[in-house]
C-alpha cells in the first residue's frame, strides 16, 4: 500500500498559466479518492504530476514517503512499474491483441511466460474479457477497450491505481461498472485516484471527493487537506 | 521525510527472459523489414553501394601488397639480348653474370622457348602462324641477393647494359615501387572513403530507424507509461539498425565477389606473362565476415543516433 502526499505543488506551464496553485493534499494508504472539476482545473496535470510525465514547478510529492520530485531519470522505469494508469483514450495498441496489450507491463517487468499467461488471464477475468483475448483491440467497442486499459493497469498488480477520465466516452451504465471495478481494486488495498468530471456518478458512488478549480483545491472531503 | 531507502527497486530480469526477450525481438524485427521489403531493400542497396567502394578499395590494397610482396621475393631483373645475336656471345656474358658477386641465378630463355612461350596464350596463336621468321629475342632472368637495395640493383644491372650483345635491361622494382606508392595512396583514399561513407551507412539507417521509430511512436508512448527503460524501447531499434546493415553488407560482398570474378581473368593472364601466378585475395570467409560485422556495427550505431535523439523528444502526456 502507498500513501501519497502533495506538498505545496504548483506547477506552471512555459507560455501558460499555471495548471496548479500551491497544492497540498494527501491520499492516505488503500483510499480511494474523486479528483473533480472542470476542464482546464488541473486534474490531468495532477495525475501526470504522479505519473512522472511531468514535474512541478515548486513543491515537493511524496509516493512511500520517497519524494518522486527529486527521483532520478534512471529510476522512473521502476517507479512507474508499481503504478497502474488508465487513460480515457485508453492508449492501447491497436496491431496488438487484447492479451498482448494486457501483457505488456509484465513483459517490462521480465516476467516468466507461464506467470505472464496466468496474470494476464486473471486480470481480463477480472474485467469479463476473458473470451476475447485473441481479439485485435479494434474489434472492442469503447467500453471493452476501456476495460482492457484497466487490466492493463492492474495486471502488474500496482499499489496505485490512477485513472484519468476513465469513464469520459461511456454512457451511464458502462461508467458504473467501471467505477465498480475500480472499488472492488480498492478493497484489494490498492490506493486509488480517479480524474472526472461527472459529479453525478462520483457522488453515487460515495468515496472522498477533492475538487479543483483554477488549480487549486477548492473542496476536500478530508478537511485537513482543505487550502488555507 | 526520508528519501534514502530504495521502495521500487529495478525488477532483476532472469538471463533467460532477457534472452527470450532478444529472440522475440529480433524476430519483431525481421518481420518489420521483410513486411517494408522495398523499403528495406532500398535501404540496403544504398548502404551496400556506400560499404562497397572502401571496401573494394582495401582489396585493391591488399592485392597490391599480396604481388609487392611475391615480387618482392624474386628481387631480379630481366636481359633481353638483341635478336640475332650469337649463342656463344650470349653464353658468355651469362657466365660474366653468374661470376657477379651479388648475382643468385641466371636463367635464360632462347627465343625458340620465347615464341613457345608466347604461342600457348590461345589469343596470339593465330597471329604467330602469320610471322615468317621469329621475333622474340633470347632473355635472361636474373635473381640477386634478397637483401639488395634498388639503388645497388640498378647499379649492378646497368653493370651489362653496355656490353654488346644486350638489347635492353629491365628492373622490375622499378614499377613495383611505383604499384607500392600506389597502394599505399589507395589505402589512404580507402581509409577517407570508408570513414566518409561508413558515416553515410549511419545516417541512412538512422534515417530508416527514424522513420521505424515514428511508426511505433503510440507504442513507445505506452510503453514508457508502463515503466519500460530506455534499454528496452530502443532494442528493436537496434536490431533494425542491424538489420540494415547486415543487409547492405550483403550487397556490398555480391558486388565485390562480382568484380573478382570479372577481373580475375583478364588478371591472370596479365600476371602471367610475367611469369607469376595471380591468386586473388578477397574472396575468403574471414574477409566477408569481418564486412558483415562493420556492416552491423554501422546499422546499430545508426540506430543508437535515431532513437536516442528520438526518445529525448518523446513527451508522453
Amino acid at each position: 500500500m502507498s500513501k501519497i502526499e502533495f506538498q505545496r505543488v504548483t506547477k506552471r506551464f512555459e507560455g501558460g498559466g499555471e495548471a496548479l496553485k500551491d497544492v497540498s493534499v494527501v491520499f492516505p494508504e488503500g483510499t480511494m479518492t474523486f479528483l473533480t472539476g472542470h476542464s482546464g482545473a488541473g486534474k490531468s496535470t495532477f495525475l501526470r504530476l504522479l505519473l512522472r510525465t511531468e514535474s512541478p514547478t515548486r513543491g515537493q510529492i511524496f509516493v512511500n514517503d520517497v519524494n518522486i520530485v527529486k527521483l532520478p531519470v534512471r529510476k522512473i522505469p521502476a517507479y512507474r512499474q508499481n503504478l497502474g494508469a488508465v487513460f480515457q483514450d485508453h492508449h492501447l495498441l491497436a496491431e496488438r491483441s487484447v492479451y498482448e496489450n494486457v501483457a505488456l507491463p509484465l513483459k517490462v517487468a521480465g516476467m516468466r511466460e507461464q506467470d505472464v499467461a496466468r496474470r494476464v488471464r486473471a486480470a481480463l477475468s477480472r474485467v469479463g474479457l476473458l473470451e476475447k483475448e485473441r481479439l485485435g483491440t479494434r474489434a472492442l467497442s469503447t467500453g471493452e477497450q476501456q476495460r482492457v486499459g484497466i487490466a492493463r493497469a492492474v495486471v502488474n498488480r500496482p499499489k496505485v491505481l490512477l485513472a484519468d477520465e476513465p469513464t469520459g466516452n461511456l454512457d451511464p451504465d458502462l461508467s458504473r461498472d467501471i467505477m465498480t471495478l475500480f472499488e472492488q481494486f480498492n478493497q484489494v488495498g490498492t490506493t486509488v485516484i480517479v480524474a472526472s468530471h461527472d459529479r453525478e456518478l462520483i457522488d453515487a458512488m460515495g468515496f472522498r471527493i477533492v475538487e479543483l478549480a483554477s488549480g487549486g483545491v477548492i473542496r476536500d472531503d478530508d478537511s485537513t487537506n482543505l487550502d488555507k | 521525510m526520508a528519501a534514502s531507502k530504495e521502495p521500487w527497486p529495478r525488477s532483476k530480469r532472469p538471463i533467460a527472459a532477457t534472452f527470450r526477450d532478444h529472440v522475440s525481438v529480433i524476430r519483431d524485427s525481421v518481420r518489420f523489414t521483410s513486411s517494408r521489403f522495398g523499403t528495406s531493400l532500398l535501404v540496403w542497396l544504398l548502404i551496400g553501394t556506400a560499404m562497397a567502394l572502401p571496401a573494394g578499395l582495401y582489396l585493391i590494397e591488399r592485392n597490391i601488397e599480396v604481388i609487392s610482396r611475391q615480387w618482392d621475393s624474386l628481387n631480379s631483373f630481366s636481359v633481353y639480348f638483341e635478336v640475332g645475336a650469337s649463342v656463344g656471345d650470349i653464353n658468355e656474358l651469362v657466365q660474366q653474370i653468374r661470376n657477379h658477386s651479388d648475382i643468385v641465378t641466371v636463367s635464360t630463355v632462347t627465343p625458340e622457348e620465347a615464341l613457345n612461350e608466347f604461342s600457348s596464350y590461345k589469343e596470339i596463336t593465330d597471329a604467330m602462324t602469320l610471322l615468317e621468321s621469329n621475333p622474340l629475342p633470347a632473355s635472361a632472368r636474373v635473381t640477386v641477393d634478397d637483401q639488395l637495395s634498388l639503388e645497388r640493383l640498378s647499379e649492378v644491372a646497368s653493370q651489362f647494359e653496355a656490353v654488346g650483345v644486350v638489347d635492353e635491361i629491365v628492373v622490375e622494382r622499378a614499377w613495383l615501387q611505383r604499384l607500392q606508392a600506389i597502394g599505399e595512396f589507395i589505402s589512404r583514399l580507402g581509409w577517407v572513403l570508408g570513414i566518409l561513407f561508413g558515416a553515410g551507412a549511419v545516417l541512412i539507417t538512422a534515417a530508416s530507424v527514424r522513420l521505424a521509430l515514428e511508426m511505433r511512436l503510440e507504442e513507445i508512448k505506452v510503453l514508457k507509461l508502463v515503466g519500460a527503460t530506455n534499454a528496452f524501447i530502443t532494442r528493436p531499434f537496434l536490431y533494425s539498425g542491424a538489420i540494415y546493415g547486415l543487409g547492405g553488407a550483403l550487397v556490398a560482398a555480391m558486388v565485390l565477389s562480382a568484380a573478382l570474378i570479372l577481373l580475375e581473368a583478364p588478371l591472370g593472364a596479365l600476371w602471367s606473362s610475367y611469369g607469376q601466378m595471380v591468386n586473388l585475395q578477397g574472396d575468403e570467409p574471414a574477409f566477408y565476415s569481418g564486412l558483415g560485422l562493420v556492416g552491423v556495427i554501422l546499422g546499430v550505431i545508426g540506430g543508437l543516433v535515431a532513437s536516442n535523439q528520438r526518445l529525448r523528444e518523446i513527451n508522453i502526456d
